[in-house]
């Protein structure tokens, strides 16, 4: 339970002690703190987090009509709710107080009915709707998953910040790379855990005057009174550095940044945070291909790392897909992509529980839609590079069959990509030939006849042909 | 802390059945009070001397409310009715009211 915070302002000390012994007794968890008078209250009220006070009306310096509206015209303090202390039968204090804004009276003396329930109640009652208006607060300019800024209390406290005292401002755009790569491998909550990690560092790497905000779904912004471009700069290479240790899943994450500078107070703000933007911008294009390759061989290493039989069998799909590329006269460039999408087939693999890839009994209907999940989860893996785009259809169609019955799509006979067809056979034949935890491996001659008893069921008859008359007979023959 | 008389014990019996405190707090609660009123009543005192009336007053009206809060209601009542002799500006009247507040709260201290 969290612990409230009472301030109570009365110039009688003994009034303030009687009123502070009452609510102690009868109300758990609370912080009571006290001022004789109503100088400098409102930077007391913020100092001390006060979630709700009790006002006399009758003090010398500040009466209590006038601490309330100057607690009114504060926009740090004006949601703190207000219970003030009356004589008895003021009706226009009371009437007066509450047109202020009052939250609730009470009377002195203290009747036994104040002193044992409607005080203790109403100071409870005014903390819950203090604490319900913070936390309304909170939300309406923090991020929830970070607990950042988020863009709208960015636009309030910029306006706020966008002073000549302020000069040199410099805003820091940042802006993760591979989030939805993340997101679609690993899903959400793994994408969600980048951003609070990033979040995380990038708060770390700056002061607690610096003002840092989740500008949108994965930017970030941050302004930095009083700094100039190199300081920034800085601060850049700072979560640079805090940020190549972080890994997700294993794969390396990183951020693009963009930074400007307002120098002069006739520079527009607008414009210096475009400025950053169109930075980060420049640099995330310069960046992003390269890390995007640079994820897939992470991820692919990744999954090899963790299964090594995934690496054996990827490679031995591979060479199998060029000897039936070999042998159906295919080009160079063609062949080539065969090779690699024969190593990447599997890739989509990284995303399967560990104990489901090793899994020594039969699997669930729950385990296996899971494992068949991994032909799209390659696919989106393979689209977030441009250079992987050509080879995405083929590992999403590595499991169709030729009468329509595989998956994802139900695709048939040529609807299914041409390389994807030669994957199928050349997967199939390697995993009935190798060892699996469920099963033995069955001999050379069995799958060979698996193969052409599928052939126009299950494979491109045309390919499986193929496959067994040029690619396994020849090596036979060897 | 200081031994009781009847009339003191009678206003911490009151305070402890409205407040439902103990005894411990109520004792030290009307102990303070006794100091501050004492020193508030020569503040009231040297107020009016320098013709300082609206202080005088906020310190009338301060002990008025400490002692119904403290169930001190004799001097609570004599407070009251020194607050409208203030407001009036009859000082006989006020003085008056003033040593019957002393000779109250000096009776509270009495052993």
């Amino acid at each position: 339970m969290t612990t409230s915070n009472i301030m109570i302002i009365d110039d009688s000390s003994l009034d303030r002690t009687i009123i502070r012994h009452i609510l102690e007794k009868r109300l758990p968890n609370i912080n009571v703190f006290e001022a004789e008078d109503g100088v400098n209250l409102n930077e007391k009220l913020v100092e001390n987090s006060i979630n709700m006070c009790i006002l006399d009306i009758i003090m010398p310096i500040k009466d209590g009509f006038e601490i309330l509206r100057d607690m009114k015209e504060n926009s740090s303090v004006m949601d703190i709710p207000v219970i003030v202390c009356t004589g008895i039968d003021d009706s226009l204090a009371i009437e007066k107080a509450l047109l202020l804004g009052a939250y609730d009276y009470f009377s002195k003396p203290l009747s036994e009915e104040a002193m044992k329930t409607s005080l203790p109640l109403k100071v409870r009652n005014a903390i819950e709707l203090m604490k319900r208006t913070q936390a309304i607060s909170y939300l309406s300019y923090h991020d929830p998953l970070t607990g950042l800024y988020n863009r709208r209390a960015y636009e309030e406290k910029i306006l706020l910040l966008n002073k000549e005292i302020n000069l040199p401002i410099s805003i820091i755009m940042a802006d993760i790379n591979g989030l939805k790569l993340i997101n679609d491998t690993f899903g959400h909550d793994k994408g969600d855990m980048l951003l609070k990690k990033s979040a995380s560092i990038i708060q770390s790497a700056c002061g607690v005057d610096d003002l840092v905000s989740r500008w949108g779904g994965d930017e970030f912004i941050i302004i930095l009174s009083k700094t100039k471009e190199e300081q920034a700069q800085e601060i850049v290479e700072n979560i640079k550095q805090l940020y190549s240790k972080e890994r997700v899943n294993g794969i390396d994450i990183s951020i693009s940044f963009g930074i400007a500078s307002k120098n002069t107070l006739g520079e527009d703000i607008v414009k210096i945070l475009k400025s950053a933007e169109d930075t980060m911008y420049r640099n995330k294009t310069l960046e992003v291909e390269s890390s995007r390759s640079h994820m897939i061989n992470t991820i692919i290493t990744t999954l090899h790392e963790k299964n090594p039989r995934e690496e054996c069998h990827s490679k031995r799909v591979s060479e199998l897909c060029q000897e039936i590329g070999n042998a159906m006269g295919l080009s160079d460039l063609s062949l080539r992509k065969l090779e690699v999408s024969g190593l990447l087939h599997d890739i989509g693999k990284i995303a399967i529980e560990e104990p489901i890839l090793n899994k020594k009994g039969k699997l669930n209907q729950q385990e296996w839609d899971q494992i068949k999940c991994h032909p799209e989860i390659g696919y989106r893996i393979l689209c977030s590079s441009s250079e992987m785009l050509d080879l995405a259809e083929c590992v999403l169609a590595h499991h169709e069959r030729w009468d329509g019955a595989g998956y994802p799509k139900g695709l048939k006979e040529y609807a299914i990509p041409k390389n994807a067809r030669i994957i199928a056979i050349a997967d199939s034949y390697d995993a009935m030939t190798s060892k699996r935890p469920y099963r033995n491996a069955l001999s050379e001659e069995a799958a060979l006849e698996e193969i052409q008893m599928n052939a126009g069921i299950q494979f491109d008859p045309d390919i499986a042909k193929i496959f067994i008359e040029k690619v396994l007979n020849e090596k036979r023959l060897i | 802390m200081l031994k009781r008389n009847i009339y003191s014990k009678k206003i911490v019996f009151d305070f402890m059945e409205a407040s439902g405190l103990d005894k411990e707090i109520s004792e030290t609660l009307l102990n303070d009070f006794c100091e501050q009123s004492l020193n508030l009543v020569l503040c009231v005192r040297k107020h009016i001397s320098d013709n300082n009336f609206i202080e005088a007053s906020n310190l009338l009206h301060r002990l008025k409310g400490s002692s119904g809060n403290i169930r001190a209601t004799m001097i609570s009542k004599q407070a009251l009715e020194a607050e409208a002799a203030i407001k009036l500006l009859d000082i006989q009247l006020l003085e008056s009211f003033l040593i019957n507040i002393d000779e109250l709260l000096n009776a509270l201290i009495e052993k």
